[in-house]
C-alpha cells in the first residue's frame, strides 16, 4: 500500500495535472487525474483560487476550464524540487 | 601529552580552506532542506536532515576556529654575531584546542547519528536519548584513542550508505547515485583519518578525499535541483 498523500502533495498533483494539459484543464478531468472525489476537488480548488495558484474561465460554449497561474507554476517548481530531493535521498 | 597536530607543516591553513568548502556545501543543503520543510511541515524528515547538516557544518566551524588559533604561526628573528636567522614556530593553547576538538567530534557524531536515525526510523524514543548520552560519553574517551572517533563516523556512514545503495537500486535515479558516491567518498576519508598517526601525509590525503566527497555531494545536490526543475519544464 502506498503512502498517504499529504495536503501539499495533493496540491502538487493537481497543479502538475494542469501543467501536463498545457496549463488548462476541465474540472472533471482534474478530478480523475488527481485522484480526488468531487467534494475534495471543490475544497482544494477553493484553496488554490484563494492562494492564486489557479484561476477559472468560462468559454462561450459554457465550458469551465481551470488555468494555472505564474504563482502556481512557481509553487509547482518548488514542489518538484522537493519530490526529487525525497527520491534522491530515499526518504 | 596528547598530540594536537596531525597535519604536516606545509599543509597548515590549507586544511582550513578545505573545511570552509565543506561548511558552505553543508549549509547550502541544510538551507534547502529547511525550505522544503517550510513548504511541507508534515514531513519531519526534511527538518531532521536540515538539522543534521547544520550540526555537521557547525562541527566544521568548530574545527576551523580551533585550527585557525592553532596555526597562528609566529615569526622570530635571532641575531647570532653578524648573521640574522629567521624561524617560525606554532603557537597554540592546549585547553582551547582540546575543547574545540571535543565540540567538533561531538557535533560530527551527532550530525551523522541524526542522519542515520532518519534512515532507521524504528527506534524507541528513549533509546535515542540513551544513544545521545552514550555518544557524549564515548566522544570524551576519544582523547586517548582518536581513531575511535573516525571509526564511529565510518560505521554510521556505512549504515547510511547501505540505505542509499538500496535507494539507488530501487529508483535508478542519477542524483541518488551521486549522493551515494559522495557519502562513500566521505566514508573513505574517515578510513584515511584513522591512520594519520602512522604517516603525516595521510592527513593530506584524508582531507583531499573529504573535499572530493563534499564536492560530489554538492554536484549531486545541484543535480537534485536541476532534475526537479526539468520535470516541471517537460
Amino acid at each position: 500500500m502506498g503512502k498517504k498523500r499529504s495536503r501539499v502533495d495533493i496540491i502538487g498533483d493537481m497543479l502538475q495535472s494542469i501543467q501536463h494539459k498545457k496549463g488548462r484543464i476541465k474540472p472533471t478531468h482534474l478530478m480523475y487525474k488527481a485522484n480526488l472525489s468531487h467534494d475534495q476537488l471543490k475544497g482544494y480548488l477553493e484553496e488554490l483560487v484563494e492562494k492564486e495558484f489557479v484561476s477559472s474561465i468560462e468559454t462561450p460554449e459554457h465550458n469551465t476550464y481551470i488555468l494555472i497561474t505564474d504563482k502556481g507554476c512557481k509553487f509547482l517548481q518548488k514542489w518538484q524540487e522537493m519530490k526529487q530531493f525525497e527520491t534522491s535521498f530515499g526518504f | 601529552m596528547i598530540n594536537l597536530i596531525f597535519s604536516p607543516q606545509w599543509f597548515f591553513g590549507k586544511d582550513i580552506l578545505i573545511d570552509v568548502v565543506s561548511i558552505l556545501v553543508l549549509l547550502f543543503i541544510s538551507f534547502f532542506a529547511w525550505r522544503f520543510y517550510a513548504l511541507n511541515k508534515g514531513r519531519k524528515s526534511y527538518a531532521l536532515l536540515a538539522v543534521s547538516f547544520l550540526l555537521l557544518a557547525l562541527s566544521f566551524c568548530s574545527k576551523v576556529l580551533t585550527n585557525f588559533t592553532l596555526y597562528s604561526v609566529k615569526e622570530h628573528k635571532v641575531q647570532l654575531g653578524l648573521q640574522t636567522f629567521t624561524f617560525q614556530f606554532i603557537n597554540y593553547s592546549d585547553n582551547f584546542f582540546l575543547f574545540g576538538t571535543l565540540i567538533y567530534r561531538l557535533l560530527t557524531i551527532y550530525g551523522f547519528y541524526l542522519l542515520y536515525s532518519l534512515y532507521y526510523k524504528k527506534q524507541d524514543k528513549t533509546m535515542i536519548f540513551m544513544m545521545l548520552y552514550f555518544i557524549f560519553v564515548s566522544t570524551y574517551f576519544t582523547w586517548s584513542a582518536y581513531y575511535l572517533f573516525h571509526l564511529t563516523v565510518f560505521f554510521l556512514l556505512l549504515f547510511i550508505l547501505f540505505k542509499l545503495y538500496c535507494n539507488c537500486k530501487m529508483t535508478k535515479d542519477l542524483p541518488a547515485r551521486w549522493l551515494f558516491v559522495s557519502f562513500a567518498t566521505i566514508a573513505l576519508s574517515q578510513l584515511f583519518f584513522m591512520f594519520i598517526r602512522m604517516e603525516e601525509e595521510l592527513y593530506v590525503v584524508a582531507e583531499g578525499v573529504q573535499l572530493l566527497g563534499y564536492i560530489i555531494l554538492l554536484v549531486g545536490f545541484l543535480m537534485v535541483l536541476y532534475y526537479g526543475k526539468k520535470k516541471v519544464q517537460s
